[in-house]
């Protein structure tokens, strides 16, 4: 297997592919942690969570690790684990700390998945409100693939099913209300 | 379900990682909720249509707790520590559930040779009916939320592990694998990652959980592997015609190694049958019994299996253990 070596020290493997953007400036290196902690003065002890193995393609790590020196004592509300938690274990605190740390995450998400888009399946058991919503959107993404396939018959009943669905969501939004 | 099975594509894996609403993660969650974590799990998997094995993890022995990790059906990182925290199930269709690894819930299917078409609607059952029982932390626009953000979304990792000497002999397995990481795929060695490629034995899986649904990161992965198995055969065609001499020596050399010697590391067992299989497809080494599945061997010849089969020859050392079986496997 092909092995990268830190194009700082020249001595050890490489586990992190770092790009710096400078005054406009981008540079990309491959570096081992020891290097990097030199280089840029954090530490990273949650390189060894993420999958940031050198056959990856690999995050953006200044641009998680810039916002860190604000983000430090950004906390999560709901669970209390702070961002700098997260950097040390790799671990988010709760479902909430997406929202909490959305500014801070948004760039890792990007980097590793290359879109925010959801795709998937939809669990049974959720908020009405929340159920419904995610229906739809699957439904809909599913619409317009049967569209692009030109499978009209399928297209037709998943316009149905979606209209049968704005019917209830409207009926959940009222309930709630009430 | 063995349709599919071939000598190069050994095994298809599926897991989801789902985590429950309303609780902290488990690096985060006190053990008043990984209890409660456990107990969740464990009433919802009652009355489920497939029943399952249930078993918390402080109360398998040490040896159980070696064998399943050896068999994939537990993480390394799951039986280091904590034990107290965590419990597993399993059962016969070849489904497997961890409780409070890096996330609530690790759902997963495992299947010798290329099955992931089919096994995947055996694990969505499973996923679908768990989420009646159990509301998932869920949101519309990440979908399912986990632990590590390079989960987030399907929390699906679908792997298939690949067995490719020929094109590793033929020195294209580094351009490949650049080609397949700008293409959104991870390939490790055998065991995870940072390790190198035992018996040239590769993982191959799928790197993003967002913007790809469940069907299209199967079919995606299908596909890759594929092509991967159709270069494997072609490089293994490319080495008979061209190279067959240097193929027959190697080939000879690792039966002798494996034939004479008294004490065999993991490594070097594995390295040679790896040859030896990869002549056999070739039609070589007709004289030895056909090897079995690759999987199947380097599973058996693991520290963890081999200590159960010691039985009362306690002073046996594991390396002379393992000579001692490969000698039988080969004949």
């Amino acid at each position: 297997m092909e092995t990268f070596f830190c194009q700082n020290c020249g001595e050890n493997p490489a586990n992190l592919w770092v790009t710096k953007i400078m005054d406009g400036q981008v540079t990309k290196q491959h570096l081992c942690d020891e290097c990097f902690r030199k280089l840029s003065g954090y530490s990273l002890p949650f390189t060894l969570a993420l999958p940031l193995n050198i056959m990856n393609p690999l995050m953006n790590i200044t641009d998680a690790i810039q916002p860190v020196k604000t983000a430090k004592f950004k906390v999560c509300k709901n669970c209390c684990t702070s961002w700098s938690d997260f950097l040390q274990t790799g671990s988010l605190g709760c479902p909430q700390c997406y929202q909490s740390f959305s500014k801070y995450l948004q760039p890792i998400i990007e980097d590793i998945h290359s879109s925010f888009t959801y795709k998937g399946k939809v669990p049974k058991r959720l908020p009405d409100g929340v159920r419904i919503k995610a229906s739809l959107k699957h439904l809909k993404q599913k619409l317009f693939k049967s569209i692009d396939e030109e499978n009209y018959e399928e297209a037709a009943r998943l316009r149905d099913e979606i209209q049968a669905l704005k019917k209830q969501l409207d009926h959940a939004c009222q309930d709630a209300k009430k | 379900m063995q349709k599919n099975s071939s000598s190069i594509i050994l095994t298809s894996r599926i897991r989801l990682a789902r985590n429950i609403n309303g609780f902290p993660f488990p690096e985060w969650a006190s053990s008043e909720d990984q209890t409660q974590v456990k107990a969740i799990v464990k009433k919802a998997l009652q009355n489920l249509p497939s029943s399952f094995t249930y078993k918390e993890l402080a109360r398998a022995k040490e040896s159980e707790r070696n064998l399943l990790v050896e068999q994939n059906i537990l993480s390394g990182h799951f039986v280091k520590d904590h034990l107290q925290a965590k419990a597993f199930a399993y059962n016969a269709k070849g489904l497997s559930i961890m409780v409070n690894e890096e996330d609530h819930l690790r759902l997963a299917i495992q299947q010798q040779g290329l099955m992931l078409e089919e096994t995947w609607p055996v694990l969505d059952k499973l996923d679908t009916s768990l989420s009646e029982k159990i509301e998932y932390a869920f949101s519309q626009d990440s979908g399912f939320t986990t632990a590590c953000p390079s989960n987030v979304g399907t929390g699906m990792r679908v792997s298939v592990m690949i067995h490719l000497p020929a094109l590793c002999l033929e020195g294209k397995i580094g351009p490949m694998i650049t080609a397949l990481s700008e293409s959104h795929i991870t390939v490790r060695g055998l065991f995870g990652e940072g390790s190198m490629a035992l018996g040239h034995i590769f993982q191959i899986s799928n790197l993003n959980t967002l913007g790809i649904s469940e069907e299209e990161t199967i079919l995606y992965l299908q596909k890759v592997a594929k092509s991967l198995e159709r270069r494997e055969k072609l490089a293994r065609k490319n080495i008979l015609s061209k190279k067959r001499t240097n193929l027959e020596d190697k080939v000879s050399r690792a039966i002798g190694t494996l034939k004479f010697a008294y004490l065999l590391s993991y490594e070097e067992a594995l390295a040679h049958l790896s040859i030896i299989i990869l002549g056999q497809s070739l039609g070589l080494a007709a004289n030895l019994k056909p090897l079995k599945n690759l999987a199947i061997l380097s599973t058996q010849l693991r520290d963890g299996h081999l200590r159960q089969q010691k039985g009362k020859r306690r002073s046996i050392s594991l390396e002379s253990l393992r000579a001692e079986k490969v000698r039988v496997i080969i004949g």
